[in-house]
């Protein structure tokens, strides 16, 4: 388990430092992929980099099972790092070894004798087990970040960080990586944190998600809870960004949310039933932690009479729903 | 002049080219890596360090080259009985002058190892120690071995200076033939057939030094 608590990092600087995080109280379970997710600049690759050390929070703590990383000697901290393993997205194999070797390094760190077998052993797990002579030069982008992540596993790791691991990489390959590191938390029952900027690689994977905006966390929880109710500018501007833009201002509309559990034609029967007519202005679902989530935006043209009839309804069937002001979605 | 002649001072040039690099990367190597671990963006910065050692580096790449011999021979007289007169009396001022270059080389071969591999090494908990050994100086190397030519070559011409403590060599023999034929030396066909032997090892010694750094780069960026 990863606690943040308290955590600030202060840049020092010319004109008096520059705040890259304050206030961040974070808790990571064991078994959790959680997802920071932040637009650039917010402060995501400080804060992860602040979990192993890379970066030397300037106050508060970083508990693992309980051992505050920022108290512990040198030595211990070098042996903790091998609990926590890194990702990078520019992956940082090094370009004068070959795949087996730049894997069997990560077990020379650590100790390990006689790595080869195992180092052998994990390519295989990711798939690369006809590239052992190859040098990074001579792999893809994403053959590259499956080495990296053949190479983070060497030490045994229970926390896998990874720093927008799949930016550097197209669609498909994003997604044959994210599908590993899945595979890889429910066969290893490794603990990730992975951070993005794309919404679509949190929705593919996460359980969990904290923002990140302006060096603070302004919401975090359960992805399904943080991703239908989006509460604050940026976390709709993630959500909503690009889907959304009626250029409608200063109406009213009406959000349905689905979270699988109900089991009814509910748009139809409001307009079938309640003949009630409206216009989706934004509908959409999601497979999110194994649960069909979704969310359909009404505008309701004749807003003053059918408000009331529709509210009542979806009460009565259990449907959450919110009003939103057209203004705030992008 | 006889041809044994020519294949003596041949050999003192290329032999004492290669000791003194030798000697010069021995020091300067180490030295190199301490400027690059203890500056600002080094695994483990320490200014007044860094700022002394640089400070004798630069001394040492200011003071030229002659006065440096001059300074050496009694050093030299110390370790091998004698100041000057032989081959071998030349090796520690050039080790001394080419130590400076050596260690800013190195530090500048080393600082130009990408930021993100240091960091993925030390994020699977390596030491300082593991990170220079396993990823700075290999992953340098290239850039390492580039550099061993072109300190080979400077040291190469440095050993001109042999001629003033008469330490013999290819270059001194070259301005030896000249004062004692200066009215018709150009005329002589000896005399430009030991110039062309001095650019064939200068050749020789940068060709050598690419063709090891190709087979060494495994990045393929040497084309
Ligand atoms: N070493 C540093 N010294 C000073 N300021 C820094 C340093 N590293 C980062 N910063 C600043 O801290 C802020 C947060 O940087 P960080 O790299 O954590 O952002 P990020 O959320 O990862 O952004 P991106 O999505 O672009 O990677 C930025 O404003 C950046 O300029
Ligand atoms: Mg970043």
């Amino acid at each position: 388990m990863i606690e943040i608590k308290n955590l600030e990092k202060i840049y020092p600087s010319k004109t008096g430092g520059f705040v890259a995080l304050k206030d961040i109280n974070l808790t990571v379970e064991d078994g959790d992929i959680y997802g920071i997710i932040g637009l650039s600049g917010a402060g995501k690759s400080t804060l992860v980099r602040c979990i192993n050390l890379l970066e030397k929070p300037t106050s508060g703590q970083i508990l693992i099972d309980g051992e505050d990383l920022t108290k512990v000697s040198k030595k211990r901290l070098l042996q903790l790092r091998r609990n926590i393993s890194m990702i990078f997205q520019q992956f940082n194999l090094l370009q004068q070894r070959n795949v087996l070797k730049n894997v069997e390094l990560a077990g020379e760190i650590a100790g390990n004798k006689n790595p080869t077998e195992k180092a052998i052993e994990l390519l295989k797990l990711v798939g690369l087990e006809d590239k052992l002579n190859s040098y990074p030069a001579e792999l893809s982008g994403g053959q590259q970040q499956r080495v990296a992540i053949a190479r983070a596993l060497m030490t045994n790791p229970k926390v896998l960080l990874c720093d927008e691991a799949t930016s550097a990489l197209d669609p498909e390959t994003t997604h044959s990586i994210l599908e590993l590191l899945k595979s890889l938390n429910k066969k290893l029952n490794l603990t990730i944190v992975i951070i993005s900027h794309q919404m679509s690689v949190i929705e593919a994977i996460c359980n969990k998600v904290a923002i990140l905006d302006k060096s603070g966390i302004v919401s975090n929880g359960y992805l399904q809870d943080v991703f239908l109710s989006p509460t604050n500018e940026v976390a709709k501007k993630l959500i909503y960004s690009g889907h959304v833009n009626t250029g409608i201002k200063g109406e009213k509309f009406v959000k349905l949310m689905f979270t699988g559990e109900v089991d009814k034609p509910i748009v139809s029967n409001v307009i079938t039933e309640l003949k009630i007519s409206v216009s989706i202005m934004y509908a959409e679902t999601k497979l999110i932690n194994d649960r069909v989530c979704g969310q359909v935006i009404f505008r309701l043209p004749n807003y003053s009479e059918d408000i009331v009839k529709l509210t009542d309804y979806l009460t009565r069937e259990n449907v959450p729903f919110e009003e939103v002001d057209s203004d705030a979605l992008y | 002049m006889p041809f044994t002649d020519i294949l003596i001072m041949i050999a003192e040039t290329v032999g004492v080219t290669a000791l003194a690099t030798l000697f010069a990367y021995v020091l300067g190597l180490p030295c190199g890596v301490l400027l690059n671990v203890t500056g600002k963006n080094g695994l483990k910065p320490c200014k007044w360090l860094n700022t002394l050692v640089g400070l004798i580096v630069n001394i040492l790449r200011s003071i030229p080259c002659l006065i440096i011999i001059v300074l050496c021979i009694p050093l030299t007289r110390e370790i091998f009985g004698r100041g000057t007169g032989e081959w071998y009396t030349i090796l520690i001022p050039l080790t001394v002058c080419a130590f400076g270059f050596v260690s800013r080389m190195v530090e500048q071969s080393l600082a130009e190892v990408p930021a993100g591999e240091i960091e993925a090494i030390k994020s699977l908990g390596a030491t300082d120690f593991q990170v220079i050994m396993k990823v700075l100086l290999p992953e340098a190397r290239v850039s390492l071995v580039t550099g061993v030519a072109v300190v080979a070559v400077s040291i190469l011409g440095y050993t001109s200076f042999a001629y003033n403590i008469g330490a013999g060599g290819l270059i001194s023999g070259i301005y030896t033939f000249y004062t004692r034929h200066t009215g018709d030396y150009l005329g002589k066909f000896i005399f430009w057939v030991m110039i062309v032997l001095v650019v064939l090892i200068v050749q020789g010694i940068q060709e050598l030094g690419l063709f090891i750094a190709k087979k060494l780069d495994k990045r393929k960026i040497l084309k």
